[in-house]
């Protein structure tokens, strides 16, 4: 038996410690919660992690990726020892389990400290000290509890303890030490919540998709205000990166106002996904999936800070009509068929509404100077079954400018008679 | 071997010993101090890999044979939206083809799930001065996938969503028409750690300023079908007049017929474009070339 006792960081949020197990999970199934630790008998594991020095290492990076504070940590073939050499770290590293838990005070086995005050009035402070007692006498002085700790700690008694599993779902919650009146503080709490999704995450080996935040509003509001509110964030692919849900979180809050105070906010998500581990390739190549997970991560932040509508990805539709070409929809836009290329030269540049163009004497276009006629006319004649409206009667025509380029310039073949305007249009640019 | 022994770094007074020019056999002394020496007198050149221009006059001007990574790269034309995709599209097309053609190759093992669109980098477009056409680009071979649009409202934003891009290593094309220099510095600070291309699309007047960007050059369309090209600061030796890239649009190739290929004369109300000014930034006596009498 080989067991690791997992302490947090004493500053570390309650919540961190369930995280903590979480995390340990992906490594063995025999985790348990012990009082403020977490232990974990590894001893199947080993092997496969390639022993205990890899696997230590391996902990603490997966805890330092999730943000989770990871204190002291200690191997004992004890769960009780192993907890006890964590908290009394630095605590002897080598030799034989009786000596090592002999050295150790009292307050590192919690049954020996609820009776500290008596025991050292006895002259007792260290466990060594408190064994060599005779065992009728300690029984029946202070119960059969700090005798049944004592034997379990140095392995003469058997252990129980109460395997963790994961919960199907993640839904946690977190009371807010005070009222919060700005959603940009939530982030802070929340990131404890996030930290323990991701540990979450870390053992079933998922990730998200889409998360919802909610957090109640406290008694103290106005009377039109419901009781609580929430905020989904979704990302374009399937995640457990701390720093990148933590990110957009942020993005989203400072964009959210509360209605009134908060006092608790919980975190959840429906759907937990498989996440395919990114293994690390010989060659760094476009189809890196760590590459695409940065670009998405950056534009879900641009369009959540610029608005969704600003970000937008194009989409090809089979159509004659320059306008109707091309689609562009906020990012991410549903994939689409493929299209064949339209015939006919395409400018890279289209001009938005179509700008009128002034004509000269013989009835030829005019901007920025003269024009010189380079290939045309391009008859584009559909639409006709969107009515009137959508009918386009059109000769594109290929000019070009002195100093604004090629242009894409077509003149209306059946034009309003009511208008004015010389029927020319400046379409698109050939940049 | 005697340049063998002399330590890498060399100091300066080094440079000039007879030692360098020829060396008495073996490889020569700066081919051992490759990417560590640098004359001003010739170009730079760097471990960084370089992405070729498309146009081989252009790349034997630049440092590294092509456009540079790690560094933004401004680009200064009179109009924003005349010639951009001319000058760009051949170098960003070979370099989109590169990403592709890996992705399917590999097909012996075992299929990939992705799409085979999804495979590709993005292309950030930040505040383009029209709407990208995407039949247009997709016929200059960018991959419509690959093709983001960013449109912002203030001129902050878009150095903001610009500056983003770049920490997260993803090609931009951003319009700054209003940057002013420390902007620019911050930006290229932020380039120094990115491995792709960065473009910043700036007005002609922008070249009177100073400019953290490493490579600046001025763009103007030519008389004929080409684009005037001038390199107002580089990682070498001062760049003196233009050159003439040939520069037909890709669509309208097919279109031209031979008589039209040639420089079309202008009209003649037209007043002729204005002169072409002398490059704005003097040289510095350093980086002028070196005349050996």
């Amino acid at each position: 038996m080989r067991w690791l006792a997992l302490c947090s960081t004493p500053d570390a949020p309650a919540g961190d410690v369930d995280a903590l197990g979480w995390l340990a999970l992906s490594f063995t199934p025999r985790v348990a919660r012990l009082e403020e630790a977490v232990v974990a008998e590894v001893s199947a594991s080993l092997r496969l992690f390639g022993g205990a020095r890899a696997l230590r290492q391996k902990l603490q990076a997966e805890a330092a990726l999730i943000g989770l504070g990871l204190g002291a940590m200690a191997w004992a073939p004890t769960a009780l020892a192993a907890l006890a050499l964590a908290r009394a770290s630095p605590a002897p590293q080598h030799g034989p389990l009786n000596e090592r838990l002999d050295a150790l005070p009292l307050a590192a086995l919690s049954a020996a400290q609820a009776h500290h005050a008596m025991l050292s009035r006895l002259g007792c402070t260290r466990l060594g000290e408190l064994r060599r007692l005779p065992r009728a006498a300690l029984a029946k002085r202070f119960g059969p509890a700090l005798l049944a700790a004592l034997d379990r700690a140095y392995g003469d008694l058997p252990e129980v303890h109460d395997w963790l599993t994961l919960p199907e779902r993640f839904d946690a919650r977190l009371e807010l030490p005070w009222r919060v009146e700005h959603a940009p503080v939530l982030l802070h709490f929340a990131e404890t919540l996030l930290r323990q999704l991701c540990a979450f995450l870390a053992a079933r080996h998922a990730g998200v998709r889409a998360l919802r935040l909610a957090w109640q509003h406290d008694a103290m509001r106005a009377r039109d205000v419901g009781g609580s509110g929430e905020l989904c964030i979704a990302t374009a692919d399937t995640t457990r990166d701390l720093r990148r849900l933590t990110r957009l979180l942020s993005e989203h809050l400072a964009r959210t106002t509360l209605a009134a105070p908060a006092g608790e906010i919980s975190l959840s998500t429906d759907c937990v996904l498989p996440l395919e581990e990114a293994s690390s390739s010989l060659l760094p190549g476009p189809s890196d999936p760590q590459e695409r997970a940065t670009t998405n991560a950056l534009l879900e932040r641009l369009s959540v800070r610029l608005g969704a509508s600003r970000v937008r990805e194009g989409r090809l539709h089979e159509d004659h009509r320059l306008a109707r070409m091309q689609s562009w929809q906020p990012w991410p836009a549903p994939a689409a068929a493929a299209v064949r290329s339209p015939p006919g030269p395409q400018p890279t540049w289209l001009v938005e509404p179509p700008q009128p163009l002034r004509c000269d004497a013989q009835e030829q276009p005019v901007y920025a100077g003269q024009l010189a006629r380079i290939s045309g006319p391009h008859r584009i004649e559909a639409g006709w079954w969107e009515g009137a409206g959508g009918l386009q009667t059109r000769d594109y025509f290929v000019y070009r400018s002195a100093t604004r380029g090629l242009l894409w310039v077509y003149h209306e073949r059946l034009p309003d008679p009511a208008s004015a305007a010389s029927g020319w249009f400046l379409h698109g640019v050939f940049a | 071997m005697l340049s063998a022994t002399l330590p890498p770094s060399a100091s300066p007074p080094l440079v000039g010993h007879s030692l360098l020019k020829s060396p008495p056999g073996g490889p020569s002394f700066e081919a051992q101090l490759q990417g560590r020496l640098w004359r001003g007198s010739s170009l730079s050149t760097s471990a960084d890999p370089a992405l070729p221009s498309g146009f081989a006059a252009l790349d034997a001007e630049l440092p590294g044979g092509g456009w540079p990574t790690r560094a933004a790269i401004e680009l200064l034309s009179p109009q924003a939206g005349v010639l951009e995709w001319r000058l760009l599209a051949p170098g960003l097309r070979a370099c989109w083809a590169a990403q592709v053609l890996p992705s399917a190759a590999p097909a012996g093992r075992r299929p990939r799930k992705a799409a085979p669109g999804a495979a590709t980098r993005s292309l950030l477009l930040v505040n383009p001065p029209q709407t990208p056409h995407l039949p247009g680009l997709q016929a200059l071979g960018l991959p419509p996938s690959a093709l983001i649009w960013v449109s912002t409202g203030t001129p902050a934003e878009a150095l903001w969503a610009t500056e983003q891009a770049i920490k997260s290593r993803v090609a931009v094309l951003a319009w700054l028409p209003e940057a002013r220099p420390e902007q620019i510095r911050r930006l290229q600070v932020s380039a120094l750690s990115s491995d792709a291309p960065i473009f910043l699309m700036r007005p002609e007047h922008a070249g009177q300023q100073s400019s953290a960007a490493p490579l600046r050059l001025v763009v103007k369309p030519g008389d004929g079908w080409d684009l005037q090209v001038h390199l107002l600061k580089r990682r070498g030796p001062a760049h003196e007049g233009w050159l003439t890239l040939p520069a037909v649009p890709g669509a309208v190739e097919p279109l031209l017929t031979a008589a039209r290929r040639k420089p079309l004369p202008a009209p003649e109300p037209v007043p002729s474009p204005t002169p072409v000014s002398p490059p704005s930034e003097r040289p510095h006596a350093l980086a002028r070339p070196v005349l050996h009498a």
